[in-house]
């Protein structure tokens, strides 16, 4: 059972804000997803590794070398606050 | 006369002979996105762009240089896809200002072919839908009845296609966005090996699921179309390295012999009696033209829901934690400080199935559920592959719906999440097990709306899957008249 408490923990982590309605709201739908999800319980999977691969072939890797790529320019042209090729963002440090 | 009703290989045909242009055909299609405009399957049109590129074909066509075989046809991109230069919104407010500073590898390899660009399809929020009812822009609507969904989340792209605004559309399939909307508007929709289609240059959602894979309306036009974006890519690690026949010149003329699997499971998950009926009869089509018909028991098929949603969120949440209001997209207001700012730009930014996934993703993640949920989630995928692998010892190809239900109006089954999740029964497993699959239209509804039929294989088995598709759409007009 999810509580609120999980719920409000959740969003934390996510870095998302909710106001108390829709916490409750999130707790009953995601508490009727997740016990749907539960029935992979019932599933015998001693016999299976955990590890899944969808690709099995190795294809190698490339040269290490340096190749052009954006310039600091390009890199920060959608940014919603920048000063030359750089982000702007609130003080971190005091 | 009207081309936009023509397939891409027809006009791509009529091209090359130089019996008609790419400005009159470009020009068409632009006439038939503004005049059903009311669809929504476009969040963005490249009027100018596009005419200039048809222009410049047609000119280099004058001038005798030999061009590619794709050169001038008018095709559509999902809006999750990136193009240098143009707005790659996935459908989100936090994105609806971005523009892009680089192409798409599958971009890239269609602009080499000289392909005209009409424009960016619209589509469920970051491609996390099965109805388009979650873009942030507007719910796209089923050509075939405007009240009814066309599916998600490449709906603009599926509706684009089935109401001749183009030949062709990319879109992206992770549960079953291109084959379910392709099912629900009656076109075709491949979903390719995983591995197969880079996605370098494609918004994340669920990286070891996602693949972009074609829209058209034959089978013909996803072979040629899939030949066009699939190879290994430096840039997306997860590719491979295979051979590509040609699928066209290679397409069989019959069925004999194919062994066709039915997986029994299938038929106690919700199956409309109208879809049900369907695939009994294409079933029937197919034994009566030599294909055997095996049984395949998957026992833990219908755990492929939960698997897919607890993988698909737990990828969803970690990639989407890079809108963060700092590098791209919109940022939030009023926050305090740095750490604020994040909530704040996520909050303003993200729609409500967006932050539902990756509120899920983040818990099943998280300390103390990981083992009962993520890592139980990985065990079954590994099971539900081996099963996959099993089967396929017995057939070629399997048979199934694409989805168990035909289109749906809009707003019926918005409001609950569970039922929305539960019209991917028959395509998660797919992108599970990283199989190709690919779906065609395949009769009506009684309220004329269409059904689709699902052919599924091993991987790297698309020339067989070009074969059985290609032949039940030659031999099966009737249905689809």
């Amino acid at each position: 059972m999810i509580t609120t408490k999980d719920i409000e923990h959740i969003a934390n982590l996510s870095r998302l804000e909710f106001t108390a309605s829709e916490i409750e709201s999130f707790k009953v739908e995601m508490n009727s997803i997740v016990e749907h999800m539960e029935d992979l319980n019932k599933v015998d999977t001693s016999k299976v590794d955990t590890v899944y691969h969808s690709v099995s072939a190795k294809e190698g890797l490339r040269q290490d070398e340096p190749r052009p790529f954006f310039t600091p320019q390009q890199a920060v042209q959608n940014a919603p606050d920048k000063k030359g090729g750089e982000f702007v963002v609130p003080q971190v440090l005091d | 006369m009207d081309y936009t009703k023509l397939s891409l290989t027809q006009v791509a045909d009529l091209l090359n002979e130089g019996k008609v242009t790419s400005v009159k055909l470009t020009k068409q299609c632009l006439d038939k996105i503004d005049s059903q405009s009311d669809l929504n399957a476009f969040n963005t049109v490249f009027y100018e762009e596009a005419l200039k590129q048809a222009q410049k074909v047609d000119d280099m066509r004058k001038k005798g240089e030999k061009l590619p075989y794709l050169a001038g046809v008018p095709i559509s991109i999902k809006d999750n896809i990136n193009i240098k230069g143009y707005t790659t919104t996935c459908s989100s407010k936090f994105l609806k200002n971005y523009v892009s500073p680089y192409n798409a590898t599958l971009i890239e390899k269609l602009l080499s072919q000289e392909v005209v660009v009409l424009g960016k399809n619209n589509m469920d929020e970051f491609a996390m839908g099965s109805s388009t009812e979650n873009s942030a822009f507007a719910t796209t609507k089923n050509p075939h009845n405007k009240e009814y969904v066309p599916g998600g989340s490449s709906g603009g792209s599926a509706a684009s296609v089935a109401s001749f605004q183009g030949f062709a559309s990319i879109g992206t399939d992770t549960g079953g966005s291109v084959r379910q909307p392709a099912s629900l508007c009656g076109v075709v929709g491949l979903k390719p090996t995983y591995g197969t289609v880079s996605r370098y240059g494609i918004v994340a959602f669920a990286s070891s699921l996602d693949q972009a894979g074609p829209l058209t309306r034959t089978v013909k036009d996803s072979a040629v179309m899939y030949s066009a974006i699939a190879g290994h890519d430096d840039k997306d690690a997860t590719t491979v390295k295979f051979d590509m026949p040609d699928y066209v010149k290679n397409l069989k003329d019959n069925v004999k012999g194919l062994r066709v699997g039915v997986i029994k499971e299938f038929f106690d998950l919700g199956m409309d009696e109208q879809v049900a009926k369907n695939i009994k009869d294409a079933i029937k089509l197919l034994k009566d033209n030599g294909a055997h018909i095996v049984d395949i028991s998957m026992p833990n098929i219908k755990e492929s829901l939960s698997c897919y949603y607890i993988i698909s969120s737990a990828e969803a949440a970690s990639n989407l934690a890079r809108f963060d209001g700092v590098k791209y997209g919109v940022r939030g207001t009023g926050y305090d400080n740095l750490v604020d700012l994040y909530y704040k730009s996520r909050t303003q930014g993200f729609g409500s199935e967006v932050k539902r996934r990756i509120m899920l993703g983040n818990y099943v993640l998280s300390s103390g559920y990981f083992d009962a949920y993520y890592k139980k989630a990985k065990a079954v995928q590994q099971l539900i592959s081996q099963q996959f692998e099993q089967s396929f010892k017995d057939c070629d190809v399997i048979i199934s719906p694409t989805s168990p239900t035909p289109a749906f109006k809009i707003g019926e089954k918005i409001g609950n999440s569970l039922t929305m999740y539960l019209s991917d029964i028959y395509t998660v497993p797919v992108n599970i097990a990283s199989l190709p699959a690919i779906s065609i239209p395949y009769g009506k509804s009684d309220l004329g709306l269409p059904i689709g039929l699902q052919f599924i294989g091993a991987k790297f088995s698309e020339q067989t899957l070009f074969d059985v598709a290609n032949w039940v759409e030659q031999n099966s007009k009737e249905v689809n008249a």
